[in-house]
């Protein structure tokens, strides 16, 4: 194998990786297969020695996922973290969950309830309405449009209702995330 | 030599080289496949994920033959895990050669 086969067959591997690291890591190739060259090596012998391309880029993809794991343990350890969380987080922490997300939390909830409540005594009126038209058949025009128009206004209501508890859940998740956050590394 | 078995050690054998001042891609690889058999492609990711991990730094410095080589140099980081590793590897290697010895007997 020369070496532009060698390093071509290497970036094929390498594929998943991004462009930067994969043009980082030719560089090395390349400036080792050069080196060969001054050692009095050919391209071939160069390209035997260094192993099977895909063998190599097999190399390259477990350090890239160990490395993560390794330094984010070592920013962990780098970190001379207090176990106990400062006086100061912990008030910080107590009196925003007490005074603010609780309270918050609540009169969200009661707000959402409230819709969909609402939501339903719509779907069942318009229900109803459509229901007492088909049965005498009278009303007709109006009975028919005051039903469809509860209908759609119910199905937008549920809607409304659908990503209001959706954004409800995640907001919930995400504020005991960062207070967690808080609570370990501190402000 | 097995696999597996060797990759375990070669980080240790990586920084010692480098603990024994810089070196370029090349000569880490040569040193350590003249003495291990290993394919010369070896060094590279291990070098690769040593930076990554803040042990070892790298820089470019002009060779007299030809374009520039890089260099790659232990951080003080990289001095601390080495002489954790090697201690590490002294305990191990000691304890693996009491058991082979209790074998023999």
């Amino acid at each position: 194998m020369t070496k532009k086969e060698y390093l071509d067959k290497l970036a094929k591997e390498l594929g998943s990786m991004s462009y930067n690291d994969v043009k980082d890591i030719l560089n090395d190739i390349e400036e080792h297969f050069n080196e060969s060259m001054l050692a009095g090596k050919t391209e071939e012998e160069a390209a035997a020695q260094l192993g099977d391309p895909k063998d190599l880029a097999a190399d390259y993809k477990e350090g890239m996922s160990l490395p993560m794991i390794l330094s984010k343990k070592a920013q962990k350890e780098a970190k001379p973290k207090v176990k106990e969380p400062s006086s100061g987080t912990v008030m910080f922490v107590v009196l925003m969950t007490v005074f603010v997300a609780i309270p918050a939390w609540f009169t969200l909830f009661g707000i959402i309830l409230c819709i969909a409540l609402a939501e339903l005594a719509v779907a069942l009126g318009s229900l109803a309405i459509l229901a007492t038209f088909w049965s005498y058949g009278s009303f007709l025009v109006s009975g028919l449009l005051l039903g469809l128009t509860l209908l759609f206004l119910a199905i937008f209501g549920y809607a409304v209702c659908y990503f209001s508890i959706k954004y409800f859940v995640l907001g919930t998740k995400w504020y005991i995330e960062s207070m967690k956050r808080v609570w370990h590394n501190g402000l | 030599m097995n696999n597996q078995f060797k990759k375990g050690v070669l980080d240790l054998c990586v920084l010692t080289i480098l603990g024994k001042g810089d070196s370029y891609g090349y000569d880490v690889a040569d040193t350590l496949s003249r003495k291990i058999q290993i394919s010369d492609g070896t060094v590279y990711p291990i070098l690769r994920k040593l930076a990554s991990d803040g042990l070892v730094s790298t820089y470019l410095k002009e060779s007299k033959n030809g374009p520039p080589r890089k260099y790659y140099h232990l951080t003080d980081q990289g001095r601390e895990k080495l002489t954790l590793y090697r201690q590490e590897w002294d305990e191990f290697s000691e304890a693996v050669k009491g058991i082979l010895e209790d074998e023999k007997t």
